[in-house]
This record gives C-alpha cells, structure tokens and sequence, in this order.
C-alpha cells in the first residue's frame, strides 16, 4: 500500500509539469495568469462601477475545460474591480437557451451572459437586453478594440446588443489525409467553392465508399439556407426591411443542388437530422473525407478519436458565390433588468480585454474578438506537430477582412422552423426547390406582417 | 314522514358532542395533511388554475400577459399542425395493447421458479430505471444508417440492399420511436403484472390442471381474467402515458420533432409553441384542450374496464 502512495506522489509530480506543457507553457509568462499592479491598473477602464455589486456570469458550456481560466478572469476582475464580487455558473449549451428566457422572465437573470448571437433578436424586441452601442458610447477607445464584423453579429434594428467574445475562423476545411491518400487525392486540389465541393463528393463517392462530407440540417436552431444566402449574393429584404424578397432563381438553384447531393447519395442520408456534432461525429468516425468546421472544433474530434486527428490536415475553406469568409462569434450580453449595469458592463469588457482574450486563444483554438489581442507574439507562432496552430498566422487578416452578414428577424424561432420544414418538404421531394422557397418566402411574410 | 315532520326532527336532535380528545385527533390529521395539500395546491392546482387563465391570453414570457379572450382556442381549431399533432398522439396509443400483452408475457415467464429467473427479471426493469438520454444515445446507433445495429445486421445477411430509413423517413419516424416508449416500459409494467401474478392463489390453476386445462387455457380462462384490476390500471397509466409522450419524441428527433414534422405529438407541440416560439397563451389553449381530452379519455377507459369486469364477475 505504501509503495502505491509512493508510486502516486511520483506519478503525480510527473504529471504536473506535464499539465503546463499541456498548456503550451503559455501559463508562466502570460500577463493574463501573472498580472502585475499596474496591468490591473489599467485592466480598470468602466467607470461608475456600484459598490457592493453581486453579479452572476453565465457562461457556456465551458466548464469543467476551462475551470482554471474563468476562476482566474473571476480573480483578476475581483483584483481589478475589489468593489464587486463575481459568481460564475457554467450552463449547459442546449438548456442554455430555455434558462436565459425563464429568468428573464422570473425577474432574476443573470447579469452577465455568454449566449449565441442568433437568440440575441427576440430578447432585443422584448427590450430585454441592453443596447451596447449606448454603454460604449462614452468609452469610443475600448469600442474600437473589437473587431467590426463581430461587433455587428447580434444587431437587431441596426443596434448591438451583444459585445463579441471569442471568435471561431468558421471557414476552414479539416480533411482526413489517410481517406485522401487512399482515394488519391492531393490536399492541394481541396474545393474552395460549393460548386467544386460537389463535385469532389462526386468522385469521392466513384472511388470509394466513403462520403466526401456531411450536412447538419437536422440542427434545430439556425437560419438553415436563408442564412447561406447573403453569403452567395441572394438577397433576403426588401428595401425598407418589411419582407423578405428571396425567392430568386439563384436561391431555388442552391437549394436544388442540396436535392441533388442528397438524391445523388453525395452526402449521407442522415445529413437530413444530424447537428453539428453528429457531423462532427461522422468525420471522426473516419466516415467522411472533410469537414466544414471551425478550428475550435478539433478539440472534438481529437477527444473522439485521437487516430482520426492525427492524420489531419487544415485547408482554406468553402466560400459561396460572394467569396466573402464570416467569422463564428460568441457574445456576451447583459439583460437590461440588471441591478448593477455598470459592474455588469466592466466584467464584459473585462472579458473581452486584450489580455484576458489572448490566454484563452492560449486554452484553446479560438480567436479574439479584440484586435490589441493580436499583438501578442502568440499569434505567430507555429508549433509543430499542432496542426491548429497553422492557422494563427492568418488570424488576424481573417477577423479583419471577416465580413458577416447576419440576419435578425422577430418571432425567429417561428421563422426557423418555417425554413427548416420548407427546407425538409423539398429535401424529401415533397415540394419541387421552387415551390418550397416559394412557400419558405410567403409563410415568413405572413409571421413578419403578424409582428408588425 | 313528511318533509316537515323530517326537518324538524333533524332540528330538535341533539349535536354529537365531540369531545377536545377526538377533536385534536382531527386537527393532527389536518396537521399531516397540510404539507401534501400545500405541495398539491402549489405545484398542482395553482399552475393548473393559472394555464387556464393564460390560454385566454397572449404571452410571451417576456412581457405581462394580454387578455384576448377565445382567440387562442378559435386558432387552435384552424391549426392543421395541432390536429396533426393530435392525430399522432392518438396512433402513440397503439403502443398500450402492445405494452399489456408483452408485460403480461413477460410477467407469466419470469413468474417461474427458474434458476436465475432473478436476475432476468432485474434485467427487463432496467430500462425503465435507465435515463431516456442513455436509451436516445442506444437507439441512436440501433437505427442508425447505413451501419447502425439493425441496418449493419440486415445488409451483412444480405437481408437488404439500401438502408431501412427509421429516423430520416417521416412514414418511420413515430413507429420507431413507439419501439423506444415499448423497449422502456414493457419491464416496467411487468412487475406491475408479476406482483399481480402472484397474488393469484396457486389451487386455482392446479383444480384446473385437474380438469385436464392445458396451461394456455388456464392462463386465458385463469390468469387473464384475475389480472383484469392490474390490466385497467396499466391501461390507464400506460394510455396517459402514451398520451402524453414527450421525452422520447425530443431526444430521437434531436428536439425538432422529426421530418416534417412526422412525430410531433401534442404534448412536443405544447413544448414548441410555448418553449421555442414563446407562445405561452397558445401552448396554454393547447394544455387546456389537451387535459380535457385525456381526462375524457381516461373516465371512457375506466368506464369501460370496469363493465368488462363486472361482466366476467
């Protein structure tokens, strides 16, 4: 028994140097986990901040990961803003949702919310989150930090609501060379439009049993095709911003080539339910060739199957017809019921700081909204055999030229499933493509005049 | 007598005295109901009392609800998705025969004096012990295309040549997960039917076997008819149940319900009008509608078993 102890202790003294090279070693030296006074200093840039403040940070479905991260941001912020005390609760990413709306409606939100910008609409129309460009607007230098293109990402009405934290490069393409190798196919030729990723399923599908890639049209949220338009030049409002307009050729067309992928078995069958992580899934199980991802989304793929990820390779990812990359964001809102408005604004933007934002991009494959955290050498270095790191180098001319065309509409989740059912009928060939956006088009009409 | 004579006996009868020894005997029994009926008005009565005030409303959960009357009830009639949704959970009433017979199989095989018959009977309750999360996770991969369990089976027999579409067929999609509801109760409503089986006295069945009964005849002519109490109250808890379904639709549709809406039933329906939509007032209307139905439902269902009953008595 006592040689086991000893054998633990030993192991255990091995183990933690490890860890920290587990962390790229980053932890030693980073300004973020060593913060000196005067950092702190400077961390405090919010004025007003209510004394004896209690507020609450929800974040995402990061927990347990990244447990030492966020209780050393709750750390630094406490060091930083000694007057208020911050409580961390981690919520799972699919109830996530579901809780923001009950406690708003109970009265007792959270005060600080880490949220996908796609719900920030139909919080905003119930006036229940607060207006971001009005907080910033007496502290323009800390506004001008974040990058443009996130920023805009959870406008409703032509107002943020929403500052943007962390950042996924949403347009990359994660191949498996041992199914390219065995097909014969050089990564070099990887597709870069919808058009040319058709056709390598093609030929992936003539030269093997595999697929090429995988839809995640099952997802239940998400703007479905509708949010694919503006990125393929179609478009979506008409001029004062009372109906949709889409019903083109241009969009009956890209949708009918989502029929014909799918009747031409270019993609599994089961693209009609999967989400996202079930596509995850599919390429880690070594069934499908590429996959359409954010580089964050590695982390999966290595945690489900270390041999898949060890044969990975990262090339430029599909654009539509526009060319124009979007850039995945997480944001940070603050309910508009909050006691403590301007605590609740200093930790946002304490999150958000250039610092705080560089050690996490240190954590994990994600990407600052905050172009100051790009002057950290961090985001040139190329480590090997880490094939995320590839991708660091081009971070920042990514996030900069990133240009997102998100659409916000009232009663979305209504909308969504409009969209995803018409999407369904015409995937299932019980409508022609034609008829199907023609219905998508007049059924969101019909909710659109209802809201106004 | 008449009613007079009646009404002024009644008045001229002396009051029962109750002496403070029964009457504290009645306060302490108040006392040991409280809690419960606390708990029952709290969490029962009030939210049933305050869903049939908000259908007459329009509520979004953020902002206060607005009186609007028959509106809600009135859409609810011309809703094609709702009379949809009604009509599959209807169909999801199949699964209560089906549950009934292979419980009561079940129940008459490990009813036995077999060696191991123990743990056979902990294993078929286990999926009812088991999360309706692990049970989506398993029939997952049973479904699943092109390799799953069954599709992976059937093609390596040479049974079939393209996949079977259990999950991404909207004409498959309720009945597979009528196979889940059915995988996860049978062992469940077993035991319901075993602890009947064996409150069944053993000289019925040998006087039977002595008048030459063979074992099928003296389950038709013996068991069933003993076990009818067991089999209304399964068929009552199982058909609510049944009516009710919610966790298995939401976990094997991934919460969307299926294609095209294939298995959306009208509790799944209540939920996205009310949880996705934010339509409080309207998913109200629906668990109005909904409750009277069942409760209809239920009062037949008993009516009807308990004649069967009396028949056979």
């Amino acid at each position: 028994m006592k040689r086991f102890v000893v054998l633990l202790v030993i192991l255990a003294v091995l183990a933690a140097p490890l860890s920290v090279l587990a962390q790229g070693g980053h932890r030693e030296t980073d300004p973020f986990w060593n913060p000196t006074p005067e950092l702190i200093e400077e961390w405090r840039v919010i004025d007003g901040v209510e004394e004896g403040a209690q507020i609450r940070f929800w974040t995402m479905s990061l927990s347990p990961t990244f447990n030492d991260y966020i209780n050393k941001i709750v750390e630094n912020f406490e060091a930083t803003y000694p007057e208020v005390d911050v409580i961390w609760e981690d919520q799972p990413w699919d109830s996530l949702r579901d809780n923001v709306r009950n406690t708003i409606a109970a009265g007792n939100p959270a005060d600080v919310i880490n949220i996908n910008p796609s719900w920030i609409s139909e919080l905003a129309e119930a006036g229940s989150l607060m207006n971001m460009d009005e907080a910033l607007a007496p502290y323009p230098e800390i506004r001008a930090q974040y990058v443009d293109g996130a920023w805009v990402e959870g406008s409703y009405d032509g107002v943020s609501y929403q500052i943007p934290w962390y950042l996924a490069l949403r347009n990359f393409l994660a191949y498996n060379r041992a199914i390219l190798d065995e097909i014969g196919y050089d990564p070099a030729d990887l597709p870069t439009t919808w058009a040319g990723l058709l056709e390598f399923a093609q030929y992936v599908r003539e030269n093997s049993d595999y697929y090429a890639f995988s839809e995640s049209w099952g997802e239940p949220s998400g703007l479905g095709i509708v949010g694919d338009f503006p990125y393929n030049d179609i478009p979506v409002w008409n001029e004062d911003h009372t109906q949709v307009v889409f019903d083109t050729p241009e969009a009956v067309a890209l949708l009918q080539s989502w029929i014909d992928a799918l009747n031409n078995d270019l993609i599994p069958r089961e693209s009609l339910t999967d989400d996202h992580r079930e596509m995850i899934d599919r390429f880690s199980e070594g069934e499908i060739a590429v996959l359409r991802m954010a580089p964050h989304m590695l982390r999966l793929v290595e945690e489900n199957n270390p041999e898949v990820f060890a044969n990975l390779g990262i090339a430029p990812g599909i654009t539509g017809t526009s060319g124009v990359n979007g850039v995945d964001v997480q944001s940070l809102v603050i309910p508009a019921q909050t006691p403590y408005p301007n605590a609740a604004l200093a930790l946002a933007v304490f999150v958000t700081n250039p610092q705080t934002q560089a050690a996490f991009s240190k954590e994990v494959g994600i990407y600052p909204s905050n172009l100051l955290s790009y002057q950290d050498p961090f985001f040139q270095e190329i480590e090997e055999g880490n094939i995320q790191s590839a991708i660091r180098p081009l971070a920042y001319d990514y996030v900069v030229n990133a240009e997102n065309r998100p659409l916000s509409f009232p009663n979305s989740a209504e909308i969504e499933a409009i969209i995803r059912g018409e999407t369904q009928a015409a995937l299932l060939g019980v409508k022609t493509a034609q008829e199907a956006i023609t219905d998508m088009q007049n059924r969101i009409n019909e909710v659109l005049a209802a809201a106004q | 007598m008449n009613l007079t004579a009646e009404a002024s006996q009644t008045r001229l009868r002396p009051r029962a005295r109750v002496s403070p020894q029964e009457r504290r005997r009645t306060l302490v029994a108040y006392l040991f109901l409280t809690p419960a009926l606390a708990f029952l008005a709290i969490f029962l009565f009030l939210p049933l009392v305050q869903a049939v005030y908000l259908s007459f409303t329009r509520y979004d959960l953020l902002n206060p609800p607005q009186w609007i009357g028959l509106a809600n009830f009135t859409n609810l009639f011309n809703d094609p998705l709702f009379w949809h949704s009604l009509k599959n959970s209807f169909i999801y009433l199949i699964v209560t025969p089906i549950l009934i017979v292979l419980s009561i199989a079940l129940a008459i095989v490990v009813n036995r004096k077999l060696p191991g018959v123990a743990f056979f009977r902990a294993l078929y309750y286990m999926p009812a012990v088991t999360s309706v999360v692990a049970i989506g996770m398993i029939f997952d991969f049973v479904f699943a295309e092109p390799a799953g369990l069954i599709n992976g089976a059937l093609r390596a027999l040479n049974l079939i040549d393209t996949p079977i579409h259990f999950l991404t067929a909207p004409s498959s999609i309720l009945a597979s997960i009528m196979v889940v509801t059915i995988w996860r109760g049978v062992g469940y409503y077993m035991v319901i039917f075993l602890a009947a089986l064996q409150s069944i006295p053993e000289e019925l069945y040998e006087a039977a076997a002595i008048d030459g009964a063979t074992p099928f005849q003296q389950h038709l002519r013996i068991t069933v008819p003993l076990l009818r109490p067991a089999i209304t109250f399964v068929a009552i808890i199982s058909s609510i149940a049944a009516l009710k379904v919610f966790d298995e639709i939401y976990i094997m549709t991934g919460g969307s319900g299926g294609l095209l809406d294939s298995a959306v039933t009208a509790v799944f329906y209540l939920y996205r009008q009310g949880f996705e939509y934010l339509n409080l007032g309207y998913a109200a209307a629906i668990a109005v509608v909904f409750t009277l139905i069942t409760l209809s439902l239920s009062i037949i269902n008993l009516r009807f078993m308990e004649r069967g009953a009396t028949d056979v008595s």
